[in-house]
């Protein structure tokens, strides 16, 4: 399932949460794993040339230092550095040489930042998770990190078309692994933040259409996975996804991230996405929808 | 006697946990992974369980979601044990959580007060 494994890192104790899941994955799978550091030009008119080979090896010292106890077990891993924009540098890397996976932490904030405030809950892995073109993984509390394997796996669905992306990367997932699958949906409980709640008939009437509507979208595509579950409950989509998910012992959420805006380095991720992200006690992977042509 | 099912894959900490349990008047057994772990559970009944987190094959935090899902056996009480950094996030649901070197003075408070 997974061959090559990108681990991108500010090598400082905000990623530890992610490094762990990035070597656990990696050892299981006998995947690849490039240690991906990026150390970020602080004034933008600096040179390229200004940190030399020298440094750069100095840094990937530091690194292999950092990381020596995860090191020490047997795998593939690579380390690199290189200078720049660490969302671009990221990117740049997805697209040369096509991970199956990106892995990171929430370099900045970490569980604190549970607010909308894009600067305070790390703006690097929102551009990311929006722009990249291979599942990421995103790994922020260090309750998400004692993660074993893969065998319960949570897919919310708002039933969007990204939201089929991720249902049939979930699917393969479920197949190769064998892993527990629950499909879940939460329905909101009003229209809009700032309306009436419905009355509970109504709120139920809408979940039994809603798991109808479940059942029928991804039923027949079930083939091949034994066991699966497909859920519908009522409240804040990122609140039900995270209790959800803890209470099924979920080792991953799988979500669909669909930008409107993919490049942008100021829109934030979508809210429920990003909330999950923060909030999730196991790891979180994103699926964008596919590049246009 | 109450009994103490140990579960860890390091052979020093397993003997050193049921020594030191043993001597404070408690029955053991012992399991080095998950698998051995479940199959022990199933068979018998246990007081308390001591947890290691990484062990070779599934991870202590799969066995307690495998113990979590089991009607009667969800209750057997669950103290972390481990190396790991963070342990105590690892298992909300765990009674304790001890990071390796504990001490055991410690240790026996928590399964007094939990055995009480």
């Amino acid at each position: 399932m997974f061959k090559k494994i990108l681990f991108a890192t500010s090598t400082t104790n905000a990623c530890d949460p992610a490094a762990r899941v990035a070597f656990n994955i990696s050892t299981l799978y006998k995947a690849w794993l490039k240690i991906f550091h990026v150390i970020e030009k602080k004034d933008p008119g600096e040179a390229l040339a200004d940190v030399d080979e020298k440094s750069i090896l100095e840094v990937n010292e530091i690194i292999k230092t950092y990381y020596a106890e995860h090191l020490s077990k047997p795998g593939n891993h690579e380390i690199k550095t290189i200078l720049g924009d660490p969302c671009g540098r990221i990117l740049e890397e997805i697209q040369r040489n096509k991970p199956d996976l990106l892995v990171m932490g929430v370099s900045a904030g970490g569980e604190k930042s549970l607010g909308n405030d894009i600067e305070t809950a790390g703006s690097t892995f929102q551009t990311v998770v929006k722009a990249s073109q291979c599942p990421v993984l995103i790994v922020n509390r260090a309750a998400a990190s004692f993660w074993g394997a893969i065998s319960n796996v949570v897919f919310a669905t708002d039933f969007s078309k990204t939201s089929d992306q991720a249902f049939d990367f979930a699917c393969r997932l479920a197949k190769k692994t064998g892993c527990e699958l629950h499909i879940f949906h939460a329905q909101n409980t009003s229209l809009t933040p700032e309306s009436q709640v419905f009355d509970q008939n109504a709120i139920e009437a809408r979940i039994r259409e809603k798991l109808r509507f479940s059942r029928k979208k991804y039923g027949s595509k079930m083939e091949g996975i034994e066991n699966y579950a497909i859920e519908v409950w009522e409240g804040t989509a990122y609140i039900e996804i995270v209790k959800y998910a803890r209470e099924n012992y979920a080792d991953l959420i799988i979500m669909a991230q669909d930008s409107q805006n993919p490049g942008s380095q100021t829109d934030e991720l979508g809210s429920t996405v990003k909330q999950v992200i923060l909030r999730a006690g196991c790891p979180v992977l994103c699926i964008n929808k596919p590049k246009r042509p | 006697m109450k009994k103490i099912l140990i579960i860890d894959d390091d052979p020093v900490i397993r003997k050193y946990l049921a020594s030191l349990l043993n001597d404070n008047g408690y029955a053991t057994d012992v399991a080095q992974n998950a698998r051995e772990a479940m199959d022990l559970v199933s068979a018998e009944s246990f007081d308390l369980i001591t947890l290691d987190l990484d062990m070779p094959g599934e991870w202590g935090t799969r066995f307690f979601s495998k113990l979590a899902q089991d009607k009667v056996k969800k209750n057997i009480p669950v103290i972390v044990i481990s190396g790991m950094s963070g342990n105590e996030y690892a298992i909300p649901k765990a009674v304790a959580s001890l990071t390796k070197p504990f001490d055991q003075k410690e240790l026996l408070k928590i399964v007094r007060d939990v055995l009480k």
